[in-house]
């Protein structure tokens, strides 16, 4: 009988903490509760965490609820705030910023899409800004939040939402809800892995004071360094540099002064880009740069000059090689958060690529005979998942109009054919490729697209089957009852306090 | 769908080729989105086209002689607290010691196999909560009739110049090799900015791929039969579709030439008359230039009386999003080519599944069983076989329970199932799954039969009203 073949993995060590870690962790414990499996984190305090990927993708919400966690509890946990999209600021021409909503623009109205409908409008020169056909976008730029309007047929439910959080505190609210579940945190430096020598798995990692931590199934969830995928297995890494050189990044947190918005800014710099990303107490800002095109000083000087708050600590540097494991899952390692791959956080992914490795390994979950067609497909998810963000991400760069010399390099560079593929058909036909698995749907893209000036030419020939004067109606129709809808919906920070999801008591003093 | 979606200004010349399909009879979704873009109801596919609804299709003799699998779309099916259905069937057959019972197991929980089978009928229910939520109606349609109301209906609000023309064409192409018009053999022109081949009479096709079914005899006849659903009967050396139509049965029989003589096929369906031959083929780039090229020229599958329907109703949904607006129409055609190879793959695994999971003796199903694999339904396959997981890929055409049920009703038992259903609790989940089997009994007990549904059905279409005033 196939089942008795091998037995179930009985025991997990996952290396190192963080976001990544403790993410692994809670849901492992949730995942295999009542299996018997024995699961070990190791973290050093010794070793600081990363802590970036403070703004977040709608699907956390789901990684949630799954392990059955209480929004406004989370929410009062980290920090947060709700989040609608990503502004991004200059990444067209110098003096323009859009919106990317997590949400739709319009809704129906013949059998082509929206966009279509609003290419002819403003061909005709009676469209207004596609932004006012957005329920989530004119939401967040007015500082306002409701949950989703369980009618589908509401405006108000075209959008879906997410948060922007204390990664830290995350990952120690997510720590406690682990070992509350059995998993067993282990103080230490690994200093050396002993592997198998017929096949080469690893056996076991041995701490600095002697202990050694035997598993069956190892996480690596090390960081940059990949103590055990890269230092021990030597995966090897598929550098996408030539695509997103942008190669360090510094951070560091102020105090709020501006509005707190349900939305991330990424405001693009002439060396690269930075991030704000608003919580309760505090915001976290960041900025990715070249080194190429500005030294490390310059690029702190920046970020400085342009806090809207006094400064909260001092800035933190982070040097990073875009790109991803070759193998994210090579014998009994599997690499999940920086260990397997980085991108940088323009799209608030880097969070949401630890959860898509959870998630595949749960799904791939392996007994201890460690089935090479498991290995392999999740390597292909996950490759595939890389792959369809890094084109999205490079979107960004290869459609601006900025003319400093990173931004005329990267516009001359050799984009990923497959993205090549996508920008033409969008500007000469307003087509999007939707896929099965990738990340970004088709609003997403054309938020990217219409946010920075790449317009289709043409709309589809289906959407120029109704009069001018009924499409000038509908769309002015939709519009008004986009206004209508953004009108009813209360003050953002209002709505963390209904919700019960407010910190105290700094907090409220902000909001008050 | 071009006459229904396109601006008026749009002109459309349709050229009759003759020719037509192989099948007497095709089965597709009842509610086919094309169907409802070009203003065809579902009354009207059955008045006007001796439209039968059903809720699947039975495959008799495939696992061995005196077997039977009803294929039943059933949507995607909620799991018992996030562990999905078939693990914790596979826990309880191991715990019984019967894993290879999987299957009989599985059975009890196919509510829409189960009415299916139990020759039930009525349309799904928009309650979630209900067992008829899971149901998904199949419609067979007799092929002339069908052709005759697309004809009439492309003819509605708008002028088709029609033709009716016999081959060999040609095109008149220009210097950059662009068709500029059809040659007709009699000399005369139809220019046009695009031409729609769909029958490969514009364009030749690809040399087919040898089916081990190669041949096909098929006939309509008036005679008894099972008229809830579809009956695909393994034979040796063939297989016998019955299609049940309003009053009528299409019958289809595919068989293995080099085992099986024509006299012998004909013996099992004398009443047939031409023989033809299938292949299966694939263009990878259907459209190049302003030629494109759909159905049969772009494309045939191992099922002709479900596989190829299935084909065309996707092309022309897709071909209708993506008219071209210029003369240049790459674009268009780079993403068409795009979606055809997604759209046939799609159709062609889940067609291949059957011949290739089949456990009958003789050569003509060995072969079928030896029959390569797609990388992609190698990697279903695969990871099925390993732990049960269902793998997705882009352009999905078939649901996920479908795939499922039918990979666990042709014989494959996982070899592990999630560990969550270890830590599941069986007493508890026996007992839920217990309420749930009851209530699909109840509600199956409780549904029209299959005859009962069609004469009020039929009723209601003659008076031409609209199908969701009948309730049950």
């Amino acid at each position: 009988m196939a089942i008795d073949a091998t037995h179930d993995i009985a025991t997990i060590a996952i290396i190192g903490g963080g976001t990544a870690g403790w993410m692994t962790a809670a849901a492992l414990a949730h995942k295999l509760s009542g299996t018997g499996a024995h699961i070990t984190l190791v973290e050093s305090a010794e070793i600081g965490t990363v802590g970036v990927g403070e703004a977040t993708l709608p699907h956390i919400r789901f990684f949630n609820q799954t392990l059955g966690i209480d929004e406004p509890t989370l929410m009062v946990r980290t920090s947060a705030t709700f989040k609608l999209g990503i502004e991004f600021v200059g990444w067209g021409k110098p003096d323009e910023r859009y919106i990317h909503p997590f949400g739709d623009y319009g809704e129906a109205i013949g059998p082509a899409p929206f966009h279509h409908y609003w290419t002819r409008l403003r061909q005709s020169g009676h469209a207004a800004p596609l932004d006012d056909y957005s329920y989530p976008v004119r939401a967040a730029e007015a500082n306002r939040f409701m949950l989703p309007d369980p009618d589908p047929s509401a405006i108000g439910s075209t959008f879906s939402y997410a948060f922007q959080f204390d990664a830290s505190q995350y990952a120690a609210f997510l720590s406690e809800f682990a070992q509350s579940r059995g998993v067993e945190r282990v103080e230490g430096k690994i200093v050396s892995a002993a592997r198998d020598g017929e096949n080469g798995y690893i056996t076991s990692v041995t701490l600095e004071n002697g202990t050694q931590i035997t598993a069956e199934l190892f996480v690596d969830c090390s960081g940059f360094r990949g103590l055990l995928i890269e230092q021990e297995l030597e995966a090897g890494y598929d550098d996408w540099n030539h695509y997103l050189p942008c190669n360090r990044a510094v951070a560091v947190p102020c105090e709020a002064r501006d509005p707190i918005g349900p939305y991330t800014r990424a405001t693009a710099r002439a060396a690269g880009w930075q991030w704000r990303i608003p919580l309760q107490h505090r915001i976290g800002n960041g900025m990715v740069y070249c080194d190429r095109y500005i030294s490390d000083d310059k690029a702190a000087a920046t970020l400085l000059d342009n806090l809207e708050g006094k400064p909260l600590a001092d800035p933190k540097r982070l040097f990073f090689k875009t790109g991803k494991r070759r193998k994210l899952w090579d014998k009994n390692v599997v690499a999940i958060g920086l260990s397997g791959g980085f991108l940088e956080p323009l799209e608030s992914t880097s969070i949401h690529l630890i959860q898509s490795g959870i998630t595949a390994l749960i799904e791939l979950f392996p007994d201890a005979g460690f089935n090479a067609a498991d290995v392999s497909e999740y390597n292909r998810v996950m490759n595939l998942e890389f792959e369809r963000i890094r084109d999205f991400l490079v979107l960004h760069y290869v459609a601006s109009q900025r003319d400093e010399p990173m931004w005329r390099d990267l516009r001359v560079m050799e984009w990923p054919k497959s993205l090549k593929e996508k920008v033409a058909a969008f500007r000469t036909r307003g087509i999007i490729p939707e896929y099965a698995h990738g990340l970004f749907l088709p609003a997403s893209w054309l938020a990217v697209f219409a946010g920075q000036n790449i317009l289709p030419e043409n709309y589809d020939p289906r959407a120029g089957a109704i009069t001018d004067e009924e499409l000038v109606a509908r769309a002015e129709m939709l519009r008004s009852k986009v206004a209508d809808a953004v009108d009813r919906t209360g003050e953002h920070l209002d709505f963390i306090q209904q919700y019960g999801a407010a910190i105290s008591p700094r907090a409220e003093s902000i909001i008050a | 769908m071009l006459s229904r979606e396109l601006p008026r200004d749009v002109a459309l010349t349709l050229v009759d080729t003759g020719t037509r399909p192989v099948s007497p009879a095709l089965t597709f979704d009842s509610d086919h989105h094309l169907h409802a873009r070009a203003n065809i109801t579902e009354l009207e596919l059955i008045a006007q086209c001796d439209g039968n609804l059903s809720l699947g299709q039975s495959y008799w003799g495939w696992r061995g002689e005196g077997s039977d699998y009803f294929d039943a779309p059933s949507g995607k099916l909620p799991g018992i607290n996030g562990i999905a259905l078939h693990h914790l069937l596979l826990r309880a057959a191991h715990m019984r010691g019967e894993p290879e019972k999987l299957a009989e197991l599985a059975s009890s929980f196919r509510f829409p196999a189960l009415a299916g089978l139990a020759g039930k009928l009525t349309h799904p229910s928009d309650d979630p909560q209900s067992p008829r939520s899971m149901l998904r109606t199949m419609i067979n349609v007799d092929t002339e009739k069908y052709i005759d109301l697309l004809e009439r209906k492309a003819r509605e609000g708008r002028t088709i110049e029609y033709i009716a023309a016999k081959g060999p064409f040609r095109l008149e192409r220009d210097a950059d090799n662009r068709a500029t018009a059809i040659i007709f053999p009699d000399g005369r022109k139809l220019p046009a900015d695009i031409f729609i081949d769909m029958d490969g009479a514009l364009d030749p096709r690809a040399k087919g791929t040898a089916l081990t079914f190669d041949y096909i005899l098929a006939a309509i006849d008036s005679g008894a039969g099972n008229s809830a659903f579809a009956e695909m009967h393994a034979l040796d050396d063939a297989v016998m579709t019955a299609i049940p139509l309003r009053g009528k049965i299409a019958r289809i029989l595919a068989y293995d030439s080099a085992r099986l003589s024509e006299d012998a096929a004909r013996a099992l369906l004398p009443q047939a008359a031409d023989v033809h031959t299938q292949s299966a083929h694939f263009h990878s780039e259907p459209w190049r230039d302003n030629l494109v090229q759909a159905g049969s020229a772009s494309g045939t599958l191992q099922s002709p009386a479900q596989g190829d329907i299935h084909l065309l109703h996707g092309q022309l949904c897709r071909l209708a999003e993506l008219v071209p607006v210029s003369q240049d129409m790459h674009i268009e055609a780079r993403e068409y080519n795009r979606l055809h190879g997604i759209l046939y793959q799609q159709l062609a695994d889940f067609h291949a599944l059957a011949y290739l999971l089949n456990s009958r003796e003789g050569e003509s199903w060995q072969a079928l069983r030896d029959t390569e694999k797609s990388k992609n339904l190698q990697i279903r396959l695969d990871q099925f076989q390993s732990r049960g997981r269902f793998v997705t890929f882009d352009g999905e055409t078939h649901d996920e329970q479908r795939w499922i049920d039918m990979m666990i009703g042709f014989g494959i038992i996982p070899d592990r199932f999630d560990p969550m259903a270890r830590a599941a609790n069986m007493a508890q989940a026996g007992q839920a799954l217990g309420r749930i089997v009851d209530a699909f009994k109840q509600t199956a007990a409780a549904m029209p039969t299959h005859a009962e549904y069609m004469t009020r059905l039929g009723a209601l279409a003659q008076k031409e009203a609209p199908v969701d005033e009948f309730a049950i």
